[in-house]
């Protein structure tokens, strides 16, 4: 027997390598020698005094013998997760998952004991909430799942969870309301989870780019840090993804109109809401058109414009030596540029890069007549208008669209950006969205549900989509 | 469909404005044409607005170029020996056609904007006797001159050169605002009639009152009837058109309910209206109702 714990105990020392964390204890109870085994890295010192050591001491010091140690160890330990390693695999698989395994003889006992090395439940910083609850998600799944569940406290919530990675074997929730939720929906989501191939899930990114439609820049599934947005999904018949050290909480599918929505305006009059919903819409085809345009009236349809106000642009392009397709790339790239830079560097630094590129830098450009203020103007409008969305994958495509209007508006003016609206909708209207129309209400029209997408009168509360599930008046079980 | 989507783009940038991109500081922004007959040649001459010395539509600097050609291409094209860079007319506000100019030459200038189809016909047309550069260096606003004028006197009314056209088409003649340069400024003259292209004559100040009367053109008038003042603050025309007869009805509204007074005004109005289609065959049959309407301010 001993020869069989020695050679265990090798064979785990071997397979973990040189790493210095594990810590191997050596003890004897009832006059037989047992092996703790443990990474002092991801288990917590105070579980395993509290809840291993010392109730084995307690009961080493009755000294009544027993005639199964092993048996005995299992029953004396408070703790509410002890498993019985059965085979070599699982004392590695527990060991990495802040378990103290415990080798009695041949036999070996997981008990959990893993240190909480989530930072706790904090603001979602980048989706701040103006009004509404504060919680944001956080790394640990379990922390998330059960703000989840104190939120939506039915048994119709069901988490199902897979395992995915072949090195992080990362734990993936798969969330959705039983009696709302489409079952082929949840099953072709399942689906694609179990045939990602991949060695490590480091976040929920990993995931979005197996289960979104590669072929499109607009996003179709939604990362969000606030758990409200997120029992809002469930209970509108969307599936959620909660993975393990991720902070991103997944919502599919999701819909165009989805992402000029936030969860903040349910909680405001609905007058407030529509009209920050219209300034939504605007920004977003301010951000994409207005470069396209400004250089479509100064390069081929310069009569779309009063004559005053060519003379002015005129005016403020004497001196700049470039055409307004290279000067209006010039700005943008600088401003790509600038944002990156400022999103990269600590807060502090931050307001100084954005002091250097703002202020020093634009207006040192126009002075050496390298750009012209107006172009200055209408970069600064868009890019800033682009930022009016919480989701950064909604800024991109957007920055991407930006781009392609302005080639087309170059090389046929007013023709070219009509063009790129058409292209535009056709690239939304096509868009693998697990069989939803991406832009319903809009295509297919549907006049109910537009109640509450540009304009708000809070359908939300009283509908679902009726693509999403089958269930549509809410409060009907 | 690859071919398709290659034949697709060729045409888009046939079609397209990708043929004409110009860069803004390419371009000569002329807002006045004025042209004229001078040794029997067009004699061109444009107002471009210089940007670097704008500071708003009534306090900028323009350069006066003068170009001279047996027809207006070639006129044109003669400007851009002294242009460097591409004359853009597309935002032009003033077309002056000289006096100098016979029936056929005018026949000519409307080919001419006709076929060009890169400008807007918003432009306004106007007429003169005198020299076309002493007008077009001119520091007063010609269309501003034209519709302060229509606003407060009612004497003329800003002509577009659609407008102009449609008339013309369709009726044969035409009215346009005349000008005239003297003691060095610019004055409004009235309108000039046009039969075929022809300048025929210059009209009275009642013939011309007529006109923007029937054209409901009128937005404030002032009269004198024997010797008395006539403010009218509101006149508005409606004409009906029964087969081959025209109903005309005035609706006016005056300071002063004496009936005598309105009397007087309405037979006034009528005369000279009446003298006015007579004169110009405006309508063939035609009747005429006046409605005054007197006010006092005092209520």
């Amino acid at each position: 027997m001993v020869n069989y714990m020695e050679k265990l105990l090798t064979k785990i020392k071997k397979d973990i390598g040189p790493s210095q964390d594990f810590i191997f204890k050596e003890m004897r109870f009832l006059d037989k020698k047992i092996t703790l085994i443990y990474s002092e890295v991801i288990t917590s010192t105070k579980l395993i005094n509290d809840f291993i050591l010392k109730p084995i001491l307690n009961a080493e010091s009755e000294k009544v013998l027993v005639p199964d140690v092993y048996e005995k160890i299992y029953s004396i330990l408070p703790d509410n997760n002890i498993k019985k390693a059965k085979e070599y695999k699982e004392i590695l698989t527990y060991l990495y998952n802040g378990f103290c395994i415990l080798i009695v003889d041949e036999k070996a006992l997981a008990i959990e004991v893993r240190e909480d090395l989530s930072r706790g439940i904090n603001d979602p910083t980048n989706e701040p909430a103006l009004q509404g609850p504060k919680d944001g998600f956080c790394e640990n799944i379990n922390t998330n799942l059960g703000i989840l569940r104190k939120r939506i406290k039915t048994q119709d919530l069901y988490i199902e969870t897979e395992e995915v990675g072949k090195s992080s074997k990362t734990k993936v929730g798969i969330l959705y309301m039983n009696h709302i939720c489409e079952k082929s929906l949840v099953k072709e989501i399942k689906d694609k989870i179990k045939k990602i191939n991949i060695d490590g899930i480091i976040d929920s990114g990993y995931i979005k780019r197996y289960l979104g439609d590669k072929n499109s820049f607009f996003p179709t599934i939604m990362s969000t840090q606030r758990c409200d947005n997120t029992a809002m999904a469930l209970l509108e018949g969307k599936v959620i993804l909660l993975v393990d050290n991720s902070c991103y909480a997944l919502i599919l599918p999701t819909f165009f109109i989805d992402y000029f929505h936030t969860p903040d305006d349910y909680y405001q009059k609905y007058l407030n809401v529509s009209f920050i919903r219209i300034i939504r819409v605007l920004a977003f085809i301010i951000s994409i058109f207005l470069p396209a345009y400004y250089i479509a009236v100064t390069t081929i349809n310069h009569d779309a414009i009063p004559v005053n106000m060519l003379i002015n642009f005129t005016t403020q392009r004497l001196t700049v030596p470039f055409p307004a397709l290279i000067e209006a790339l010039l700005m943008s790239v600088s401003f790509e540029i600038l944002r990156e830079s400022d999103m990269r560097m600590s807060n502090n630094m931050g307001t100084a890069v954005a002091i250097l590129g703002g202020l020093v830098l634009g207006d040192a450009a126009v002075a050496a007549g390298i750009v012209s203020p107006i172009m200055i103007i209408i970069i600064a409008i868009s890019a800033i208008s682009g930022l009016a969305f919480p989701s950064i994958e909604l800024t991109s495509a957007i920055r991407w669209w930006r781009y392609i209007l302005m080639f087309l508006a170059a090389f046929f003016g007013i023709y070219g950006i009509f063009l790129g609206m058409l292209l535009l909708v056709l690239s939304l209207a096509r868009i693998n969205n697990y069989g939803k129309p991406y832009l319903y209400p809009f295509a297919p029209f549907y006049k109910k549900d537009l109640e509450d997408s540009i304009v708000f009168v809070h359908q939300k509360e009283k509908r679902r989509n009726k693509y999403l599930t089958k269930n549509i008046i809410r409060g009907k079980q | 469909m690859k071919k398709l989507g290659i034949l697709f783009f060729i045409f888009l940038f046939g079609i397209t404005g990708c043929m004409k991109y110009t860069e803004l500081n390419h371009l000569s922004i002329v807002n006045t044409i004025g042209i004229e007959k001078e040794n029997n040649l067009y004699k061109v001459t444009i107002a471009v607005v210089d940007p670097n010395n704008y500071e708003n539509e009534d306090h900028y600097e323009k350069n006066i170029y003068e170009a001279m050609g047996d027809n207006l291409t070639v006129a044109f094209n003669h400007l851009y020996l002294y242009l460097d860079k591409e004359i853009y007319i597309e935002h032009l506000e003033t077309l002056i056609l000289s006096n100098t100019l016979n029936h056929k030459d005018i026949d000519n200038i409307n080919a001419y904007f006709n076929n060009k189809n890169n400008n807007r016909n918003s432009f306004t047309v106007v007429y003169t006797n005198s020299k076309i550069k002493d007008i077009v260096s001119s520091t007063t606003n010609i269309n501003r001159l034209i519709q302060t004028n229509s606003e407060n006197i009612s004497l003329v009314h800003p002509l577009t050169y659609e407008n102009y056209l449609k008339v013309l088409y369709e009726k044969k003649y035409s009215f346009i605002p005349t000008i005239r340069w003297e003691n060095n400024e610019l004055a409004v003259v009235g309108y000039s009639y046009f039969y075929n292209n022809k300048p025929i004559n210059l009209l009275t100040q009642e013939e011309n009152i007529s006109y923007n009367i029937l054209n409901n053109d009128i937005d404030n008038l002032n009269l004198s009837i024997e010797n008395k003042y006539y403010s009218i603050s509101s006149l508005d025309t409606t004409l009906t058109y029964n087969n081959d007869k025209t109903d005309i009805t005035i609706t006016s509204l005056i300071y002063s309910e004496e009936k005598e007074y309105i009397k007087k005004y309405n037979k006034y109005i009528k005369n000279i209206i009446t003298h006015f289609i007579e004169k110009y065959s405006y309508f063939d049959e035609y009747t005429i109702k006046t409605y005054t309407k007197g006010e006092t301010n005092e209520k």
